[in-house]
């Protein structure tokens, strides 16, 4: 079953729920309401209903039901206490601290900030510290008011705890409102992934940065002033997580986030991380000053749920993955075009383990923030540029000086227009590419033997339509690596890739013959011309190669497939199944895809003409009623098919160790060359392992001789996590 | 594997379900159902399933009228479009798993919903719970589309759907686009 409080995270819902529980009560004491009590009346008109009989309006959906709440139930029943328990939690946050206690207490709400980053809720971590719920409850209207004492005054003496758990509280809660302020400011992918709600408190938000580290700084003046107050080792370790804490705050300080050197700020953090680990040994357990009963003082309206925990370790591990990848991602600024700039987020995106919701968030910024991509391009260059680079190289349509010219008549001011209405609007590039010829004074290719029949570039549309078909791929790559498909769609789900991706090999190829024409027809090409000629033909090769190559290793998958469903080693694509057709179960698998007009999804029939060799009705299952299926009968079909899935693997393997050494300039990798290369070896290894069960199967087709083959062949699949690369299913295939 | 695992049921009858039944069945549907859940449903979300369509729910009963297996679903136009199936909740006691029971269960309620001119019958599973995963896929099932982190424990899930007939092509694919209804992964 999915999560309850999950209802009370939708944006919309939880702003009502959350001014539902915290005015309503306040209301409730100013305006001294006059209370009736209706159980009488209640149940009166209950009595009119049957057992059973539900009570709904007709808008009332399952989503809203599910929400429900049964008073009395401990499950959900927020004010439910067991016979016994008491409200409050009774923890004394002034007394006095040891230092190992400190360290310890230190560690645990690290840990706890990191189960916040993993998607867990504030209330099931943070927000169970008591030391927290003190600083900022009730709501402190200025920074000295978010102390443990609160209204009293203060004593002297209890520095530990006044100075230094204080200062490094205030310094993680004010990272928590970065961190949850720079998650709000982008798209994250699910609400799941990230639980922004703050049960009506609030994060420091109105304290600077500047007073917080300034906090820390006295913190670690005071410990590493007292000498006398501890053995060294706790000293160090005090002062190495406040060091940590006024560091990592630094790295995620919205201001300048664009800055560079933020970069060096992660570095620091994570060459910090050692020590940590290191000193963890001195904390003491404090696990008294944690308690779910400080949920029920939250603007929540579930009952208290259990802390979630992790051990140090794991939270280390997390961490560090944080500092390097905030490092990492300020490299996308090394991304000079559009084209390295997609490869970067690509690569980035695919580590594993994936990076946490707060770094995509934070790419997202360094990629597009405040209209400008990577602090430097407006969206309008990147497009030109990227127009220039695959369809338009050195064209008039793409001069920046177009939309300086305020005389209508000039055809270089209806060029900007039109231009401008396609980026702005994502207009009909058809139209818009027709319209534009006029002015560009365009010249079709005009076929020698049929002058009459004229070919145009449309370049908008070729564009456009180039970015859809690689989105396809994409689309169709990531069922892999998610394991949408079952086995017996693997053969076709692998053909529909190859059938894209040899569509936008030719697609390439129209590209390439308008761009030559074009060049022919300069006389004397500009330097300037000539190097964006040469980028976009070197574009237009590389894209080539890695269209084949794609085209090539998915051909052989799908015929590797083939075969092994055709030996009835695995179910057959799309077999029948009781309540479902082969033909119901494909337009369900394409239904994303139709409604892209074009490319056409392919018809039922012909895709199934592709992937399923006419195998013999046959039980797959039972040995013992199926008919032989020996070489004679494997040497046509089984034999050809593989002779085919060898000789496309073959070809995908040149092509992909082409590409693993093509330069980071060709293969529009700068900034993520290193990761790049891991991918694309990975897909190398994935490809002769792939060539490696051919010859496997061909060696024991050749060897079968009167023997069934299914008797001699064994297959595995493997699960996407063990394979080389996620997007290529590659099965284990052995003799037996 | 318990003591009752190991002597095949005696005969199970499949029983469709009726708002009359609920004070005999209701608290052991729920008892049943809530068995693996970390947060139960309450009582008004059985009624919304059984109460609209109770038709559409079946009970596997043993000899003595226990309930040993449970089905709940519902069918309504999704989102103005088509008329779309879903299956619920599933739940076959301990002991008595493994011997096709929620397979039947599935198959009674599937039968109904086509009967009753469903265009297309959708559910979810955690994506570890490969039992239940066999059961749909060998019903013809397919795995549409994977759910981030949602159940409760963090587990993503698989949207499962089965289409029963040809939409028009214009029917929009949007249908996965919003916050889903929690519902539990069946146990089979």
């Amino acid at each position: 079953m999915a999560d309850l409080s999950k209802l009370s995270i939708a944006p919309d819902q939880r702003d009502l729920r959350q001014q539902h529980q915290s005015i309503a009560p306040l209301q409730f004491r100013k305006k001294r309401m006059m209370t009736v009590d209706i159980t009488s009346e209640f149940f009166v008109a209950a009595s009119a209903l049957d057992t059973g009989q539900l009570v709904k309006d007709e808008h009332f959906t399952l989503f809203e039901a599910v929400g429900a709440l049964e008073i009395m139930d401990p499950k959900m029943d927020s004010g439910l206490l067991p016979s016994g328990e008491s409200v409050e939690h009774d923890y004394d946050v002034l007394k006095e601290l040891l230092p190992g206690e400190v360290i310890g207490i230190m560690d645990q709400i690290l840990c706890f900030e990191m189960t916040w980053h993993m998607g867990h809720p504030l209330s099931q971590s943070l927000f169970t510290s008591a030391y927290i719920d003190r600083l900022l409850w009730p709501d402190p209207k200025t920074l000295e008011q978010a102390r443990f004492e609160r209204d009293k005054t203060p004593g002297p003496g209890n520095e530990l705890l006044h100075l230094v758990l204080r200062a490094y509280c205030l310094g993680l809660i004010k990272t928590c409102d970065f961190v949850r302020r720079s998650i709000m400011s982008e798209q994250y992918y699910e609400e799941e992934d990230f639980v922004v709600s703050l049960y009506h408190r609030k994060l420091l938000d109105d304290f600077g940065l500047a007073d917080i580290s300034m906090k820390l700084e006295d913190a670690m003046a005071y410990v590493a002033r007292k000498t006398d107050l501890m053995d060294l080792p706790f000293r160090e370790a005090l002062l190495n997580r406040l060091e940590f804490r006024k560091m990592l705050l630094s790295a995620v300080q919205l201001d300048g986030f664009l800055d560079h050197q933020r970069a060096r700020l992660w570095e620091g953090c994570l060459e910090l991380i050692p020590m940590l680990s290191q000193t963890n040994k001195l904390g003491l357990p404090s696990e008294k000053s944690f308690s779910i009963k400080i949920q029920r003082k939250l603007a929540s309206s579930v009952p208290p749920r259990p802390i979630v925990k992790i051990s140090f370790d794991e939270a280390l591990a997390r961490l560090s993955g944080i500092c390097q990848n905030g490092r990492d991602a300020y490299r996308v600024l090394e991304s000079h075009s559009g084209t390295h700039l997609m490869t970067f987020v690509l690569t980035y995106q695919s580590r594993k383990p994936q990076p946490l919701v707060y770094i995509r968030c934070l790419l997202q910024s360094l990629v597009f923030s405040e209209m400008r991509v990577l602090g430097t391009m407006t969206l309008k260059q990147l497009l030109y540029d990227d127009f220039e680079e695959l369809v338009l190289p050195a064209d008039v349509l793409v001069d920046p000086t177009n939309c300086d010219i305020e005389a209508p008549q000039d055809p270089r001011f209806q060029i900007s227009k039109r231009m401008d209405a396609f980026a702005t609007k994502a207009a009909n590039a058809e139209g818009v590419d027709i319209e534009l010829r006029v002015y560009t004074k365009e010249e079709p290719i005009r076929e020698v033997s049929a002058p009459n029949k004229v070919m145009w570039s449309f370049p908008l549309s070729s564009w456009a339509y180039y970015y859809k078909l690689r989105q396809m791929e994409w689309t169709v790559q990531m069922g892999f690596e998610l394991e949408v498909y079952q086995v017996d769609e693997l053969a076709g789900m692998y053909w529909y890739l190859h059938h894209l991706a040899s569509t936008r090999l030719q697609h390439i190829e129209r590209i390439r013959t308008f761009s030559t024409h074009r060049l022919k027809r300069i006389a004397k090409p500009s330097f300037k011309q000539k190097t964006s000629f040469r980028r976009s033909f070197s574009f237009l090769d590389f894209a080539t190669l890695e269209a084949s190559a794609i085209q090539s290793f998915a051909e052989g998958l799908s015929c590797l497939f083939s075969f092994l469903a055709y030996l009835g080693l695995i179910p057959a694509p799309y077999h029948p199944l009781p309540y479902s057709t082969p033909a119901l179960r494909y337009s369900l698998r394409v239904r994303p895809f139709l409604s892209v007009s074009l490319p056409e999804v392919p018809s039922y029939p012909e895709f199934a003409s592709r992937v399923s060799l006419h195998t013999p009705e046959r039980d797959a299952g039972d040995p013992s009623h199926r008919t032989p299926l020996t070489k004679i009968e494997t040497n046509d079909q089984a034999s050809s098919i593989l002779d085919v899935a060898d000789q496309a693997l073959k070809a995908a393997r040149k092509d992909w160790e082409s590409i693993s050494k093509a330069k980071a300039e060709t293969a529009r990798c700068v900034g993520c060359e290193d990761w790049w290369r891991t991918s694309v070896k990975n897909v190398v290894r994935a490809c002769i392992t792939a060539n490696i069960m051919i010859a496997t199967s061909k060696k024991a087709i050749s060897n079968a001789a009167s023997k069934d083959v299914r008797d001699i062949l064994k297959v595995e699949l493997v699960k996407s996590n063990e394979l080389y690369h996620a997007w290529w299913m590659v099965p284990r295939i052995s003799a037996k | 594997m318990s003591q009752a695992a190991l002597t095949a049921p005696t005969e199970l009858r499949y029983v469709q379900y009726h708002s009359s039944k609920e004070k005999i069945y209701l608290s052991a549907i729920r008892q049943l159902i809530s068995d693996d859940l970390s947060e139960p449903y309450s009582i008004y979300v059985y009624r919304y399933f059984l109460y609209q369509w109770g038709d559409l729910c079946f009970m596997a009963l043993d000899e003595q009228d226990n309930l040993i297996g449970v089905v709940i679903s519902k069918l309504e136009p999704h989102r103005g479009g088509p008329m779309r199936g879903y299956i619920a909740m599933l739940a076959v006691r301990q002991g008595y798993r493994g011997k096709g029971i929620a397979t039947e269960l599935v198959r009674k309620t599937l039968d109904v919903m086509i009967e009753r001119d469903a265009d297309e019958i959708a559910l979810e599973t955690e994506v570890t719970n490969t039992a239940a995963m066999k059961l749909y896929e060998r019903l013809g099932f397919l795995r549409s589309k994977r759910l981030h982190r949602y159940y409760l424990n963090g587990n993503s899930a698989f949207r499962f759907m089965l289409l029963v007939k040809e939409h028009p092509a214009a029917y929009e694919y949007d249908d996965e686009a919003q916050a889903q209804l929690p519902i539990r992964p069946p146990s089979a």
